[in-house]
């Protein structure tokens, strides 16, 4: 078979008899008919192609931060914390799957992996997060200048809107709560449905192009 | 002097942030708090369903975004149970899964699962599905077939076995969907595969920073109400208050307060300190 058939034109068939298919139910298949149900299971699918690419992830991270450890490159040391952290949650999943019959061997669930979650991953997910309250103090200070009369009205509005978020906008000037209360359900609303519509139009015409093949960059290079 | 204070060292504005950020965490101001429009559409939604809807909650964030939406996430359960609603859990972001389960512990007791209503069919009666993943195209699949989607629950307990999950087939059978969202999927997601296609009622708690964007999808009738970050986490803790839930975010409402008081003094002292320095430099 050459390399044509295998890297394109499969590929493109893939696309465009399950793209078809499924638009053709989003709109024309009515529930609890058997046409419906047999696109539920094709996407119910989805599950077998999720758990194959969380190993291509976990080849892709060990690969490119091995190199970066043998080569000593920029960083280094984090990127054996990295690898050490994966390694050592995969163990915990391992060990919650093979250490009980419970829970149908599930590791969500099990007291080890949520003792990690809890105690560990959700500490640091959060601190990490929390980081932001102080990084975004500094940028008011440092960045958020009336360099331009655009960025004049960004500041105003902003301000405004903060104030009005906050219980102790209301506190000072009830106005304040109204006056963001405006500008989220107007002024916002009318920005972001422009924008919104915007990338629909532009997500529709993307998927047309792919599902007739006329765009192919997500195929890889040589598609 | 206002290009000295211009130029200030980043650490005087981190502890500036840092002790006005926590005094009102020890020491609540309790300042009060007005209620939303978006925030009221949404308790009253809920309050208008009828007693045996079944109410998906979907725990779409992780750990960086609980802060802001697990006390909505746990308020939430507690209203619908309150109701007498039943309760399905599922999240579309794997990071959800553990939340979702220490939301119900915190609202049916440390027990959960072991708890009566777990699985029934019965006023306040729950299932946590767990994780579905997929994203968007999960979501879409667990609207059209849920069993199909994902037979078990979080647990592993086959859906046969659980006699509420034998009226929660397809998302016709949903009362309402309820996003606890900071990303995609969420809201918007269930919009376009639950509400579109289905009529399903969607609405959401989203994330302060995801509210501008879900706020054009409440004007247009396709979000039946929004909890908008903490402050709409607040507001709702208030109005569910009346069940008997105790508020805990009256503090930390104080402190976001004194924030935003603080950035704004910043972003002014910054603004005075680049226009002397204009000045000086003849601009």
């Amino acid at each position: 078979m050459s390399v044509a058939i295998v890297k394109r034109w499969i590929p493109l068939i893939i696309t465009f008899v399950i793209g078809f298919v499924v638009t053709l139910d989003f709109f024309f298949f009515a529930p609890k008919t058997a046409a419906h149900d047999a696109v539920s299971l094709l996407k119910a699918t989805v599950d077998v192609i999720v758990a194959p690419s969380a190993l291509i992830g976990v080849v892709t991270l060990v690969r490119h931060h091995g190199r970066n450890i043998t080569k000593r490159g920029k960083g280094w040391a984090f990127s054996s914390i990295t690898i050490l952290a994966l390694a050592f949650y995969g163990l915990i999943g391992i060990y919650s799957a093979l250490s009980t019959t419970e829970f149908n061997n599930l590791v969500l669930p099990h007291p080890a992996f949520a003792w990690y979650y809890d105690n560990v991953y959700a500490h640091l997910d959060a601190a990490i997060f929390s980081l932001l309250a102080f990084f975004i103090a500094s940028a008011a200070y440092r960045a958020f200048k009336m360099r331009t009369a655009e960025a004049a009205v960004l500041l105003v509005v902003g301000s405004l809107v903060m104030l009005g978020r906050a219980p102790i906008g209301g506190v000072i000037w009830p106005g304040f709560t109204t006056i963001q209360s405006w500008f989220m359900n107007v002024t916002n609303v009318a920005g972001f449905r422009a924008i919104l519509i915007g990338v629909a139009l532009g997500a529709v015409s993307l998927a047309l192009r792919q599902l007739i093949g006329v765009e192919r960059g997500y195929l890889g290079p040589g598609a | 002097m206002w290009e000295k204070i211009e130029r200030v060292d980043r650490r005087v504005i981190y502890i500036l942030v840092l002790i006005l950020v926590s005094l009102p965490l020890w020491f609540p101001i309790g300042l009060p708090i007005p209620v939303a429009k978006e925030t009221t559409a949404y308790f009253n939604t809920i309050e208008a369903l009828p007693s045996t809807s079944v109410v998906i909650f979907s725990y779409d964030y992780g750990p960086s975004a609980a802060p802001e939406l697990q006390p909505m996430a746990e308020a939430g359960l507690f209203h619908a149970k309150s109701l007498g609603l039943r309760s399905v859990l599922v999240c579309f972001w794997a990071t959800g899964a553990p939340l979702a389960v220490n939301a119900a512990k915190k609202v049916y007791g440390d027990a959960f699962p072991n708890v009566p209503e777990y699985g029934q069919d019965v006023a306040g009666g729950i299932v946590a599905i767990g994780f579905i993943p997929g994203g968007a195209i999960g979501m879409s699949s667990f609207a059209s077939d849920v069993w199909a989607t994902i037979g078990v629950d979080h647990f592993g307990t086959a859906f046969t076995a659980l006699p509420l999950m034998s009226r929660v087939r397809r998302a016709t059978d949903f009362g309402v969907f309820v996003d606890w969202m900071a990303g995609t999927p969420g809201a918007i997601q269930a919009i376009m595969y639950m509400h579109g296609p289905y009529g399903v009622k969607v609405g959401t708690g989203s994330t302060a920073v995801g509210v501008p964007e879900a706020m054009p999808y409440y004007t247009a009738g396709q979000l039946f109400g929004i909890l908008a970050g903490l402050a709409g986490a607040a507001e709702y803790e208030s109005l569910v208050h009346a069940y008997g839930w105790a508020p805990t975010l009256l503090a930390p409402m104080d402190a976001q307060s004194l924030g935003h008081v603080l950035i704004i003094i910043f972003v002014v002292i910054g603004n005075l300190g680049y226009a002397a320095s204009k000045l000086k430099r003849g601009g």
